[in-house]
This record gives structure tokens, sequence and C-alpha cells, in this order.
């Protein structure tokens, strides 16, 4: 298992759509996927656990990935969160 | 979890019945129920195939808005697709009726609950605005669980009876499709005995309570209930002290029934020898022979409406099946006659939209206002009436008429569909007379028409402003006002005058001691349900008519319903002592 954390840095934070990025994104790989905000803990391939993470601008979310694939899935979230979750 | 728990709601509809809740709630929108083990497969493959047939509809959506609109907006569509495959959500209803064996829409609806309360409990404005979206898909995947269906129509199909409804309201749309051979008994939390649904389960002889606020919560699907549509009690998980009382009213029952039955072939007749006409009151025309059973000399109403509630959302019901139906009911009953009220159906009973809700009764166009406005309607069912009249004896009402002048136009346009008929027969034509209008020009209406036929239900709600459907008002609506009993005297007066026939067919009719006050307004026809005519002839041979003639005077010039009530107060108590009914007459 690996963990690492990351910042929401979009300006509308993890809304609808920039979780539902998140999902489909963290749906391509076998890994289990838990995200976490405080102590609040969900699962990252749930989109309404992600929105009751209610995680605005500046939040930071603590990633933990466990699986085979675990590698690839950390590289590819941390990447599309570091990309404002392709907000425009 | 609650054993032998005794509510007491308004028993609207006599008999006694124990069966399985099946519960029902907005307006039978939603059905919950215990499933047995095979059920439990059954509904997980239910749910699936709403699902994916869910996905479908939202990726064409998504693709159209795409397309139409903009990525943006589709990108809404994309997250409720992941709504429908997220974990929280339908994984958590396929759990829910695997472990707790309940069925889909039920499953659906509390794990849906289940959400809302996070979302909203997050306090976020913007979250409870997702809990929206999740209501959306929710709403969606709901609807394609029986597409195109009424869950409780096609739920009750599926299962074995005897079953008990438990429903918040329960509309006359969904009651007429239901399998009443399976649904033994309904609770209602709400409703009034002028109900449509409740005149139809009492017809249909099955015991009835409403009124009792919270019968959908207290009791829990798949629960054994007991049912007294005559004391309105209901008995939840019933002990064996109870089963023993339901089975000694059923017997009871039994054999009060068998002592009426040896009145069936007697005429109706007071105790001084004056000839009453019984006639029946029918809602579904395949329930005829429940009129031949009790000997009734015809039918005097047939709602003509509740064709339209078998018929599809539409509303629409075609000629040919009209035709049918009642040819079919005018051969069951030649060559006594059979009186057939034109649809009485507001403007929203036309439109899909009302089954959605929207029960409470409007100053719309009604009954032959409606026929006026919308003639095609009328002509339709005007063409199948009259192709049908070689099969029997026909009579046509009209319902809710207001003046001569409406009578008249009506009529006319009845005389047209006739000449357009080759070798139509000739059909009476008759006139209710419901409003306090139509009471008051009784006279003139009867020189329009063949005959007249009182319709109490909407008389006593029209006269004394009160909407039946209105829970809140159920213990205004008295049919012994003075106004009311008023305007009964002025309609009877005018029949005699006129020289018209003329019969009461509202559910004053059904009431013994309500009949024979009416007899001593000077009625001499009355149409009921048919399970009230043995009943109300029984009672009606221990009547003189001098003596309630006397007692009607006495009551239209009395001061309030109280007065009224206790003026008839020894007859009422004559007619409870079973089988002592003619005593009273000595006193």
């Amino acid at each position: 298992m690996i963990a690492q954390s990351v910042t929401v840095v979009n300006a509308l934070g993890l809304h609808a759509r920039a979780a539902a990025r998140f999902v489909h994104r963290a749906g391509q790989f076998r890994s289990r996927i838990r995200v976490a905000r405080d102590s609040q803990t969900v699962d990252g391939k749930s989109i309404l656990g992600l929105l009751l993470l209610a995680a605005a601008r500046g939040t930071v979310l603590d990633l933990s990935i466990d699986g085979d694939d675990e590698a690839q899935a950390m590289a590819a979230l941390v990447d599309l969160a570091a990309r404002g979750f392709e907000d425009p | 979890m609650t054993r032998n728990l005794r509510l007491v709601g308004r028993g609207v509809a006599a008999g006694t019945a124990i069966g399985r809740a099946v519960v029902a709630v907005r307006d039978a929108g939603q059905v919950r129920y215990r499933l047995s083990a095979s059920g439990v497969d059954r509904e997980r493959q239910r749910l699936k195939a709403a699902r994916t047939e869910t996905r479908l509809q939202l990726e064409e959506i998504s693709t159209r808005v795409s397309r139409t609109v903009g990525q943006a907006q589709a990108a809404i569509f994309a997250a409720q697709l992941l709504m429908l495959d997220d974990p929280m959500f339908t994984a958590r209803v396929d759990a829910l009726i695997r472990t707790e064996r309940i069925n889909a829409d039920w499953a659906l609806d509390r794990a849906l609950g289940e959400l809302r309360d996070v979302f909203t409990r997050e306090g976020d404005a913007w979250l409870r605005e997702r809990a929206g979206d999740l209501a959306d898909v929710g709403g969606r995947l709901q609807r394609n669980l029986r597409p195109g269906r009424d869950p409780l129509v096609d739920f009750v199909r599926e299962l074995d009876g005897p079953l008990i409804v438990i429903a918040d309201e329960l509309s006359p749309s969904i009651a007429a499709q239901l399998d009443w051979t399976k649904v033994r008994g309904l609770v209602c939390d709400v409703g009034s005995p002028t109900h449509h649904t409740v005149i139809l389960v009492r017809s249909l002889g099955i015991p009835a309570v409403v009124g009792l606020g919270s019968a959908t919560q207290i009791i829990l699907p798949g629960q054994t209930v007991a049912v007294d549509g005559a004391t309105g009690e209901v008995v939840i998980e019933p002990g064996d002290e109870a089963l023993t009382r339901w089975r000694q009213r059923a017997s009871v029952a039994e054999a009060a029934h068998k002592k009426l039955d040896e009145l069936r072939a007697v005429p109706a007749e007071t105790a001084d020898g004056v000839r009453i006409r019984l006639d029946a009151n029918l809602e579904i025309a395949e329930e005829v022979a429940r009129v031949n059973d009790v000997g009734a000399e015809g039918i005097g109403l047939y709602r003509s409406e509740f064709l339209l509630d078998r018929a599809p959302a539409s509303g629409a019901v075609d000629e040919a099946t009209q035709t049918e139906t009642y040819r079919r009911l005018l051969a069951a009953m030649a060559p006594r006659p059979v009186t057939v009220r034109t649809f009485d159906a507001g403007e929203e009973r036309w439109e899909a939209t009302a089954r959605a809700g929207g029960h409470r009764e409007r100053f719309g166009l009604r009954g032959v206002r409606a026929a006026l406005h919308h003639d095609d309607r009328f002509r339709g069912q005007i063409r199948a009436l009259l192709s049908a009249a070689s099969s029997g004896h026909l009579r046509i009402l009209l319902p809710f008429v207001t003046s001569a002048a409406e009578a008249r136009h009506a009529r006319a346009l009845i005389a047209d569909i006739v000449r357009e008929i080759p070798g139509a027969p000739t059909v009476a034509i008759g006139a209710m007379i419901e409003v306090p209008a139509a009471a008051l020009m009784a006279e003139h209406i009867a020189s329009e028409v063949d005959f007249l036929s009182v319709g109490t239900n909407d008389l006593i709600q029209y006269t004394l402003v009160i909407d039946r459907t209105d829970e809140r008002l159920s213990g205004h609506y008295e049919p012994l006002e003075p106004s009311v009993l008023r305007l009964l005297r002025m309609i009877a007066s005018a029949g005699r005058r006129s020289g018209k026939d003329l019969s009461v067919c509202g559910e004053m009719a059904a009431d013994p001691l309500m009949v024979a006050l009416l007899v001593g307004l000077g009625f001499r026809a009355f149409s009921m349900t048919p399970a009230a005519i043995p009943v109300v002839k029984r009672a009606l041979r221990a009547v003189d008519t001098r003596q309630v003639a006397r007692l009607a005077r006495e009551a239209l010039v009395a001061g309030s319903a109280e007065d009224v009530h206790a003026l008839l107060a020894p007859l009422a108590a004559a007619m409870s002592e079973e089988g002592q009914t003619a005593s009273w007459i000595n006193r």
C-alpha cells in the first residue's frame, strides 16, 4: 500500500464534474483507492463519497492505494489533482 | 416487533379480513413488501434490468445534450451515470434486498433516504444540490423498475393472497385495477366514506378502514393484519384471542347474511304495504353478478367513469370497447333497467397527470358541462350506448346538471345522434340532481327529462361547502343538516308534481335510518351499493310511512343536525336491535 497527500488547487474545489473525472480515472485501475480528509475516509471510486468530502480549494486530501497497479494509479491521480482536475 | 397492537380508525366498508400487509405510499407510486426467498432473486434481477435501462437512457441524454447544448452541460449526466454505478448507492440497494428481504422499490427508497440524510447533514448548500442529482437518478431508476405500469397493481399480481393493502391514500384509478381476489382488506391513512375508492371496495364486499393517520408508518410490510370494516379496528400481528374474535365475527356475519338471503325474492315494502324500489349501484360492469345475487330490481346507477380508470393513462376508452361493455351489462340485467350515468369526470381525470396526484375537487368542467364542452367525447359515449341499447333496457343519466337549459342542450345533442343511427331505440334520458341549483329548480329540470336521480354525496358537499377528500372537514359532512333535508324535500315534491320517476342514489340510500327518513320525505325508489340492499329491505319492512312522514316534517323545521339526530334516536335505537326493528312502531 502506498500513500500520498494532494492539495485541491482548482477554484471550484472537488465539485461534481471534478469528482466525476477523479472517479473515471480511478476506475481504470484494479487497486483499492481510499481518499481521506481529516478523519473522514471514502472510496475513491465512489462519486457520492468524494462529494461528501466537500473539498474546497486548499483542502488537503490523503490518498492511499493498495493493489498490483497502485504505483500507476497514484501517479495518475496525483497528476490529475495537480492539474486542477482538468477544470478549464 | 409490534404484536397484537390495536389501531382504531373509521370503518367505512363492513366485513372482516386477515392477511399480510402490502404497504403503498405516494398514491401507490411506491410499494413495500417483505420477500420470500425466491422473491429476492426476482427483485435483484429487476434492479439489474432497471439499472441497465437507466444507464442507456442517461447515455442517450448525455450524448444528445453534448451535441445540442454543450459538453459542460452534458457533464452533469456523466456524474449521474457515475452515481448510478456508485458502490454507496446501487450496491447498497442490492444489499438491502438480499439482507432485509425487501422489494427493490423499498430498498431503493431506503438507500436514497440514507444518502439524502448524509448529504443534508453536512449542511453545505452545494452538497444539498448534489442530493438533487441523486434524487433525479433514483427517480429514473425507480420508474424503470416497472416501466409504464402501476407498481401496486403489478406487484399484487406477483404475490399470493390474502393481502391487506395499507395505503396513505388510494386513488380510484389504482383501486379499479387491483386484483381484489387477492387483496381482502384495505387500510388508509386518509379518506372518507364517500371517497370513490371506498364506494368501490364497499360494492366488492371488501372491508375497509380509513383515517388512521399513520398506518403506513406503524404497520410494517409483511406483518399479519386483521381488519374489521364495521368497527374500524385494525390489529397488527393478532394473537390467539384476537384471531378467535375475528373468526366469531366472520361467522356472525355469515349467519346474518343467510337470514337476509331469505328476503331476496321478497319485494321491498314498508310495514303499511307501500312498495319501495331498490336498485343497485355498479362501478365495474363485470361485477353485475353481485347485483343479481342480492335481488336488485335494476341498476339505478352505473358509474361509467370507472371505465376510464381502467383505460390507459391517456384516459381514452374507445367506442367499440364501450359498446361491448354496455351490451354485456344490459343483456345480463334484461329485462330490468340499467341506468348508465355518462362520464362524470372532472377535467383532471382526462389528463394523464391526474394520476400523479391532485385529488382535490375543483370547480372545473364537470359532468354534463364537460359533455357539452368536449362534445366529441360525449357523442362517442352516446353512440356506444345507443348501439348497445337493443340488448336490454337502457336509461341514460346526465350527471351534474345545474339548470333546465343544460338538460335541454344535452338532450338536443343526444337527439342529433339518434338521427345518425338508423333504428336506434327510444331511450329514457334522466338528470342527476346533485347541486343546490338543480334541487331548487328540480321541477323545471324534470320537465326536460324522463326521470330524476338524486346524488346525495355531491348535494351534501355543495350545500355545506365540504371537500370530501379533505380529512380536516370530514366531521362536517352531515347528511342530516336541515338545509340538506329541505333541498331533498323540494326535490321529492318536484318529482311528485311532475309525475316523473325519481330515485336517490347517493350513500344516504345505503343507510337504513336515512332511507327511513327519505321515505318520510316522499322518496319511493333508491339505488345503493349491492351489499346494502338486503339490509335496507329488512329495515323497510318495519317502517310505517305515516310515522316517518311525521318524523320528516319535524326534521324539516329542526334548527340543527343535532336536533335531527335527537329526533331519529328512537328509530336508530330500534333499528340497531337486530331483528326487533318492527317494535319501534308500536311504542
